[in-house]
């Protein structure tokens, strides 16, 4: 009788099962899923646990009669691959900037254009105090990108405060102005690989320069304005504070 | 019967199994490993991503293979086959939703049309179910609803067409059937022989062993516990040899998907679709290349839905169900060479028409 350790594959297939049995449970019990996926994915994961320990029994009873040989044992490695990626996921991690200038389409969704107003309230609009420093002041109710854009008009012209990650690069520079910076959050239907990023245009403060990979909570007058012929969402009169980064950094 | 030269008391050599190379499977791993773990900059978005479509995709592989172990154990395909009409095009349309009551995705659907072909089912009514069942199946209307968020049109869209498209294949190739034999010819000469050489697992699972001895009316007549549990082990057994079959597909998938997602320019690759057709044919293309599960790729479809046309988004969901690379591999066990040549030619230009005829006929866009 062969050991245990030169028949890889009989006891490889139940424990690729349990290995991952056991990382769907932790990834249930500590909620890190939500790094990739939606809170409610986290029932899914949960049965797919019972079926992977449920399959994990069964091929300890009766071994599996596939993946002989140099080429089933890598395969099977190959599905522990997502594993080893997976336990790499820290709780605090999230797409980068340069997701957002892969998948950054420009400012002007038609999904909350039909919403707004069109009054140009931002065109040549007051310059933002110089802010970072300055207190946010009170009163100010916080909202998330998706609910002013969803509802523009009634936003317009009202101090609205918003947390998210500020990018100024030259193309948006070129595009809509040497004191424009984009204010933005990923919105996911399902996962991270359908996150799109969602945004607003903010008068920054002379000066002022975004700090990559940071959330910012920006406070500032909601207004659609034109800049360089681009009618966009914009913070007008902008106070820039530094923040934590929030407990979901996704949009749902 | 023994081949001739063979003593009596010696068992016919048995076909020496297949053996695949390790080396595109090894090449994958460093690769996926050296780009996952040495990656410029500190960027996570290719992890993040990675584990996204894996883990979103998971529970529904699992619990697909699930239920076709489920039906595998509980259901006995001759019952089915019974339930259908031996010919005419109502069988093909039966077929072809067949899926709903007998789901399994399509790297399980080959195996299970060889078993129907053995006991008979018509060849128009086989290649309806062999292309219908993988995306006319609830598995696939959940995974679907999930992945476009309850977008019941999407839904719709997709079965519709699926099964629109697995039907007039279905019956184009039964008229060819008429003419001749479409599939391989062990499996010609096999037809309406019982057998279980093409078991996709071993038969000490005990899925086809006799009733034990007293028992009047199979395991569960007897030790109800005793019976119950042994039936769900072998449910579990299938799903997992199911799942073991398919998840690595599945992984190097995610991860030239997750590859995709972090490297294309979606504003360059915006420019590119708005040239007709363009967007279809590269979806259509990388469903073949990709190779995913039909219960698991709206996820990746959806994914796309900020880059490509809904139009294109069908033709990803269409296509990979009915062809990709892995399918193109096992239909080698099923049809005759010029069959798949036929067979590949009709799918790609089913899809192409039925998604660039929805597009010019909606004009959607993402």
């Amino acid at each position: 009788m062969s050991p245990v350790g030169w028949n890889i594959p009989r006891w490889l297939s139940p424990a690729v099962f349990g290995l991952w049995g056991m990382v769907l449970l932790y990834l249930v019990m500590t909620g890190r899923y939500t790094v990739s996926l939606r809170p409610e994915f986290g029932m899914l994961l949960g049965l797919a646990h019972f079926v992977a320990l449920g399959c994990m029994l069964a091929l300890l009873c009766v071994p599996a009669t596939a993946h002989r040989g140099p080429a089933g044992v890598l395969r099977l490695l190959i599905v522990l691959l997502p594993l080893v990626s997976i336990m790499g996921l820290q709780q605090n991690m999230q797409l980068s900037g340069q997701s957002f200038k892969k998948r950054f389409l420009g400012l002007g969704d038609p999904s909350w254009t039909a919403d707004g107003d069109g009054s140009d309230g931002g065109r040549g609009g007051r310059r933002a105090a110089i802010s970072q420093d300055l207190a946010p002041s009170d009163g100010v109710t916080e909202r998330t990108v998706m609910e002013i854009l969803r509802n523009a008009a009634g936003f317009h012209g009202q101090r609205v405060a918003v947390l998210g990650m500020l990018v100024q690069d030259e193309q948006i520079l070129q595009q809509y102005g040497a004191d424009i910076a984009v204010l933005y959050r990923f919105l996911i239907s399902c996962c991270a690989a359908d996150a799109r990023p969602v945004a607003v245009a903010v008068r920054t403060p002379v000066g002022y320069s975004p700090q990559a990979e940071q959330w910012v909570r920006v406070e500032g007058t909601f207004v659609i304005a034109e800049l360089r012929g681009n009618r966009v969402p914009l913070l007008d009169e902008a106070v820039i504070s530094p923040t934590e980064q929030p407990a979901f950094p996704y949009l749902f | 019967m023994t081949p001739p030269g063979l003593p009596l008391w010696q068992a016919p050599p048995a076909p020496a199994p297949r053996q695949d190379s390790w080396l595109p499977a090894a090449f994958f791993l460093l690769a996926a490993v050296l780009l996952l773990f040495f990656r410029p900059g500190g960027d996570n978005s290719l992890n993040i991503i990675f584990a996204a479509i894996v883990l979103e995709a998971l529970p529904f592989m699992l619990v697909g293979a699930l239920l076709g172990g489920i039906f595998e154990t509980f259901v006995s395909r001759e019952r089915m086959t019974r339930l259908l009409p031996r010919r005419g095009w109502l069988t093909v349309c039966l077929a072809a939703g067949m899926g709903l009551v007998f789901p399994v995705c399509e790297c399980a659907v080959v195996p299970v049309v060889r078993r129907l072909v053995r006991k008979g089912l018509p060849p128009g009514a086989a290649v309806a179910y062999l292309l219908g069942a993988p995306i006319v199946n609830p598995v696939v209307a959940v995974s679907t609803a999930l992945a476009y968020r309850l977008d019941w049109q999407v839904v719709g869209l997709r079965l519709g067409l699926g099964y629109a498209i697995a039907v007039v294949i279905g019956l184009l190739l039964g008229r060819f059937a008429d003419r001749g034999p479409i599939f391989t010819p062990d499996l010609a000469a096999a037809a309406g022989r019982l057998d279980f050489e093409h078991c996709s697992h071993g038969h000490g699972c005990g899925c086809h062993a006799s009733p034990p001895a007293g028992s009047v009316a199979g395991p569960l007549a007897g030790d109800w516990l005793d019976g119950f549990l042994v039936r769900l082990g072998q449910v579990f057994r299938h799903a997992a040899e199911d799942f073991l079959g398919v998840a690595h597909y599945l992984v190097i998938g995610a991860f030239i998907a997750a590859l995709a997602q972090s490297w294309l320019d979606r504003a360059a690759v915006m420019t590119l679709t708005g040239l007709p057709l363009f967007s279809i044919l590269f979806m259509m293309l990388l469903a073949i290349a990709l190779n995913l599960c039909s219960e698991s790729d709206a996820f990746i479809a959806a994914s796309f839905s900020v880059m490509m046309p809904l139009s294109a988004q069908l033709a990803f969901m269409l296509t990979g169900p009915m062809f990709d690379l892995k399918l193109l591999l096992m239909y080698q066990g099923l049809f005759r060479r010029r069959i798949i040549l036929l067979l590949s030619s009709l799918i790609l230009l089913a899809v192409l028409a039925a998604s660039a005829g929805y597009g010019a006929w909606t004009g959607t866009r993402p």
